[in-house]
């Protein structure tokens, strides 16, 4: 079953996409904190990843960052979930690694149609 | 007859006197103050028996008495102008030298230094012996001090010592004192001339300034041209009567006390003062009165020069009032305030300029602006754009400046300045202003504003991103299946939360706009794509509404030089305004052309629009604008009231965000529309050169 990991420390919005996710029938972990998920992301190698940018510990941009210089090609692709949506913030996000970028609030169908539109690549 | 033998030690309580008096006459202000100093101490004295103060008037060897203390008279303050001649020129020299005259009066009578008059008057007053001790300040003779003993003992030397003191110590106050000297000519000469009198009586009759001379009780005996025509009197009205005729009773004792001054001091009165003219019309006048003599120097009547303050001195104390309320104004001015002339002399800085820059501004007044300028370069701690900007504009008389710039020390400030050239009503140039206000505070709170504003858009966002995304994920059927009823108000309550996020999204544009933040990302772009994609998501309101969208583009458009994003919003807003004011069978087109000159733009277009440029036409079917709202409606929250009477839900921002995005790209956007027939929006993207 395809592996995705979340950072998200909304516990509602963490919620929301996990059990869409679910629904779609993918297997889901969580964290609310970036270092965890930069740990998780290395010791379990999900295949995609959900990163909110405000996160206690790492910032999502940050993960990303690491996770793509320290994997490099064998990174998995890294979409980044954010209340920013102004130009910058998309383009901050592309310089960190970021494959996509969905801006809070979205509705959950659009957050799996990017997440499948990836998995295609 | 000269006593300076000072070797016998003065007795205590004369030398007590003597302090007493000193100290009053020093402490005096006034010369009547000095007088009665001088009569008191006298009075105390138990060694004299008469004291006697006299004006001396030195050419015409006449001494005139101000006061006069007797043992068996008492103080007399005399108001008479009974003059007497001193007596022999070989007196009056010797005393004008500063000596002191001892006099037997036994004597007296053999002395051909008096004379008989002098004789009569001290042989009445039963002296025995006389003290005559002139008052001479800086080598000029002003006054006589007699002092007489009845007693058959000559005055001690401490007497005659205490007295010379005395005539010492207010010698400065009776030089001060406003003695008129006598007409040089009249007494040297003796006789009148009489042609010079007559041309003297023409000038002061013609004179342009108003003359009045009275007799020394106040009935008026001259009246000139100028007096006429101030009073309204002709000289043959008044000459004869009394002043009072010209004077308002608060003001006659007033005058009495001067006429008094004038005929037994001799002394020129200077005062404002209040008159009625024929007419009773107060006049306020400036004036003075000074005695008139006589060839032998005695007091004939008295002279009045008058003024008319309200012509002369009013106009005066009005510019020094302006200029005192104007310089008032300058220094509580709480931006600083620097003024060049057009010779780059600093003309002025007020005190807030000293404050700003803490920079004492008097060395500056007045000095070229290039010490200003060496002043500023000497000082690290202020920003080189200030120096440079005085510079480059010092001397320029036509532009208007403004800028800002940042000041580190002793803390962070922002300083915005305009400058401009100032003129005289006649249109000269005088100088240039330059004024710096402290914008540090404003710039605080406008960053703190888009900070705020910022921040909570994004706090929003977290909550909406539930609300939304469970209602979403209820209605997609994820939480299993559910009824019309649930989905009905599920769909309300997505459409609301889909509004909230819209509106969260203008005023965060807004926000950034104001605070000038909007940077655009520029692409070669095809309108028609963008305008489609627009359309392509617009598809579930218009299916709901029951509305189409005509699309108008030519098949050969060129690129155009935008960001992307913010023409897509633009479209969006103009076409989002044109659905939502449409009704269901009404009509909404979307055209794009290219325009070449002005002349192609539809008319009634505004001037300003570059050409050659894409132009995008909105047009729709519905409610229209009222000709008022029309120029307002770009202003941000205005809304009309047709919309807000129909509850057409709207922010008021769109219109605003959509005339930023245009003008950002150097386009125009404007409007034709008729009540109830529909609207046409218009905006302009001007097609670089290159790429037209």
């Amino acid at each position: 079953m395809t592996y995705i990991l979340i950072a998200e420390d909304d516990p509602h919005i963490q919620l929301l996409i996990q059990r869409k996710l679910e629904t779609a029938g993918y297997k889901v972990r969580t964290t609310p904190d970036g270092e965890e998920a930069l740990r998780m992301a290395l010791a379990e190698r999900p295949r995609i990843m959900l990163l909110d940018v405000m996160l206690p510990g790492l910032t999502g941009l940050e993960v990303c960052h690491r996770i793509k210089q320290q994997l490099g090609r064998e990174a998995p692709p890294v979409i980044i979930i954010s209340a920013r949506g102004q130009q910058s913030d998309v383009d901050a996000g592309e310089l960190a690694g970021a494959d996509d970028y969905l801006i809070k609030p979205f509705s959950p169908r659009d957050l799996l149609d990017h997440v499948e539109n990836i998995l295609r690549r | 007859m000269s006593s300076d033998d000072g070797s016998t030690t003065t007795a205590p309580g004369q030398l007590e006197r003597l302090f007493t008096a000193a100290r009053r006459i020093a402490a005096a202000t006034e010369f009547e103050a000095v007088l009665k100093a001088l009569l008191d101490a006298a009075a105390a004295d138990s060694n004299i028996d008469l004291f006697g103060v006299f004006d001396v008037n030195a050419r015409t060897r006449c001494i005139l008495a101000l006061g006069r203390w007797d043992r068996l008279a008492g103080t007399v303050i005399p108001q008479g102008t009974n003059e007497y001649p001193i007596g022999s020129a070989q007196a009056t020299e010797m005393m004008a030298d500063g000596e002191t005259l001892l006099i037997d009066v036994a004597d007296i009578d053999n002395d051909s230094r008096f004379s008989p008059e002098a004789r009569q008057f001290v042989h009445a007053s039963g002296l025995n012996y006389l003290l005559l001790v002139p008052v001479i300040y800086l080598g000029k003779w002003h006054a006589l001090f007699i002092v007489g003993k009845r007693t058959s003992e000559n005055f001690d030397p401490d007497t005659i010592r205490i007295y010379q003191i005395l005539a010492d110590q207010s010698a400065g106050m009776f030089a001060t004192r406003k003695v008129v000297p006598a007409p040089r000519e009249s007494n040297d000469g003796g006789a009148t001339n009489v042609d010079s009198a007559e041309y003297y009586n023409s000038a002061i009759a013609q004179a342009g300034t108003c003359i009045i001379t009275t007799d020394l009780t106040g009935v008026i005996t001259h009246f000139n041209l100028a007096a006429e025509a101030l009073y309204g009197y002709s000289a043959a009205d008044v000459i004869g009567r009394e002043m009072h005729t010209l004077i308002p009773p608060t003001r006659r004792s007033e005058y009495k006390q001067w006429l008094w001054a004038v005929s037994s001091e001799k002394r020129v009165v200077r005062a404002e003062t209040e008159r009625l003219s024929r007419t009773a019309k107060p006049l306020s006048l400036s004036i003075s009165l000074s005695p008139v003599l006589d060839s032998s120097g005695t007091v004939i009547g008295i002279a009045e020069f008058a003024v008319d303050m309200s012509e002369h001195a009013r106009a005066h104390i009005a510019v020094q009032k302006e200029r005192d309320l104007f310089e008032a104004i300058l220094e509580t001015s709480n931006d600083a305030i620097l003024m060049i002339d057009t010779r780059r002399v600093v003309l002025t800085a007020n005190l807030q300029f000293e404050t700003f820059f803490r920079m004492p501004r008097y060395p500056l007044i007045n000095r070229p602006v290039d010490f200003l300028l060496e002043q500023m370069r000497a000082r690290p701690d202020l920003p080189g754009d200030l120096g440079n900007m005085l510079l480059t504009f010092t001397g320029d008389d036509h532009q208007s400046v403004a800028g800002d710039f940042e000041m580190m020390t002793p803390e962070w400030r922002v300083m915005v300045w305009y400058s401009t050239p100032v003129h005289a009503h006649d249109g000269s140039s005088v100088g240039r202003l330059f004024v710096f206000r402290d914008a540090t505070r404003e710039r605080q709170v406008d960053k703190m504003k888009t900070e705020f504003v910022s921040l909570v858009s994004h706090e929003l966002r977290t909550p909406l991103t539930s609300i939304k995304g469970f209602t979403d994920f209820v209605l997609d059927n994820d939480a299993g299946p559910i009824g019309t009823q649930v989905r009905e108000y599920l769909e309300i309550v997505k459409y609301n939360a889909d509004r909230l996020t819209l509106l969260i999204n203008d005023i965060l544009d807004i926000t950034r706009i104001e605070a000038g933040r909007v940077e655009l990302r520029r692409g070669l772009h095809s309108l028609r794509a963008i305008i489609e994609s627009v359309v392509r998501s617009m598809e579930p309101t218009l299916e709901e509404r029951q509305q189409t969208i005509t699309i108008t583009v030519p098949p050969t458009l060129p690129l155009v030089w935008i960001d992307r994003d913010k023409i897509a919003q633009v479209i969006t807003n103009l076409l989002g305004n044109a659905v939502k004011y449409t009704a269901a069978e009404g009509k909404i087109t979307v055209e794009v052309y290219r325009v070449e000159r002005l002349e192609d733009l539809p008319d009634g277009s505004p001037s300003g629009v570059i050409t050659p440029a894409l132009l995008v036409g909105i047009h729709d079917t519905g409610m229209g604008i009222q000709q008022q709202d029309q120029a307002l409606i770009f202003t941000r929250f205005y809304r009309t009231e047709q919309a807000a009477r129909r509850q057409i839900s709207g922010t008021g921002l769109g219109l605003a965000i959509v005339k930023s995005f245009v003008e950002l790209h150097s386009g125009h956007v404007w409007l034709f529309s008729k009540l109830d027939h529909g609207s046409s929006f218009y905006f302009s993207i001007p097609l670089m050169e290159s790429i037209a």
